[in-house]
């Protein structure tokens, strides 16, 4: 899934049933605060 | 839904750290300010790969349905890429390296990561060498049997470091890894050393191979998945290299993960 998922993709791993993503980014992002946003966009409302 | 884990693609098949490049201790400190990104933003899992030159294919084939698939024939490679760089044959990195010294240059590394490792709470998993073949373009690779594997987990000695046992991977290598995948997961399982699991499939071992669906390759996913569940496995699978099925990539997707949950199912049905 892409880091950065637009709500129809989130929409479609959750309508899989889908527990656990794993995320890549690179150098230019990776950093505490980038990696909790996607922490708290991936735990948000289905 | 929660995030296991997160990789970092600039820190991860990189040259400067399995060759001891100029900007080796750079690349270093990018990868432990990785690792304490990931415990400070309590994601507890990375991948970590230790290939020079990329991952090597050559032009795609066919699988089921005339699907494009990657494809890798020995006799045919001349690259390896990642991200936005190529290596060519027959030297990739000038001269050869041998095994010592790429050996020497993961021990190096790994001892300086693992503290930082523990301290932040982050498992640390390594990926197989794709394909598992060494030399290729002159530089030695280190995990492409079990035996590697086995060499490097006791180097690091940490139970934070362990393995993401790309199936596909080990499929890709057959007889050469020393232990067929079902016997890795065995032997990892029991170590408490399987961290994450890529589920795909391969038509063949090396030396030339074509990914394919996940119910048409030469292994039967079942029995990597009643493996799995046999070795209490608690980490994370993913399908992976999923060839374009109807020109849309969701549809592989939602075609590998169905598959996979029924063989989920049926691994719990039958404990």
């Amino acid at each position: 899934m892409s880091p950065e998922p637009s709500e129809d993709d989130l929409r479609f791993v959750r309508q899989m049933g889908v527990e656990y993503v794993v995320l890549w980014t690179d150098g230019t992002k990776a950093g505490p605060d980038y990696y909790a946003s996607r922490r708290a966009l991936s735990s948000g409302p289905a | 839904m929660k995030i296991y884990g997160f990789g970092n693609a600039d820190v991860h098949n990189q040259d400067a750290i399995v060759l001891n490049l100029p900007n080796r201790d750079e690349k270093v400190e990018e990868y432990k300010r990785h690792l304490r990104a990931l415990g400070q933003a309590g994601i507890p899992y990375t991948t970590y790969a230790h290939m020079a030159n990329g991952i090597w294919s050559t032009a795609p084939e066919p699988t089921r349905g005339e699907a494009p698939a990657r494809a890798f024939d020995q006799a045919k490679a001349e690259t390896g890429h990642w991200r936005s760089r190529s290596y060519h044959v027959p030297l990739t990195h000038g001269r050869e390296y041998g095994e010592a010294e790429v050996w020497d240059n993961f021990t190096r590394f790994i001892k300086e990561v693992v503290p930082v490792a523990e301290e932040a709470g982050v498992l640390i998993g390594i990926h197989p060498d794709d394909p598992p073949l060494s030399p290729l373009g002159g530089v030695a690779r280190i995990f492409s049997t079990f035996e590697g594997y086995q060499r490097a987990l006791a180097i690091a000695d940490s139970p934070n470091v362990g393995v993401c046992l790309c199936v596909g991977c080990w499929l890709e290598g057959g007889d050469l890894m020393g232990k067929s995948a079902v016997e890795a997961i065995h032997a990892f399982g029991a170590q408490r050393k399987l961290f994450k699991v890529h589920f795909r499939n391969v038509d063949h071992p090396l030396p030339h191979f074509v990914e394919t669906f996940i119910d048409d390759g030469y292994m039967d996913m079942y029995q990597i998945m009643k493996a799995l569940r046999e070795v209490d496995f608690r980490g994370v699978m993913i399908p992976d290299h999923i060839p374009r099925m109807a020109n849309d990539h969701r549809v592989g997707t939602a075609y590998t993960i169905g598959y996979m949950k029924a063989l989920l199912k049926r691994a719990n049905d039958e404990a």
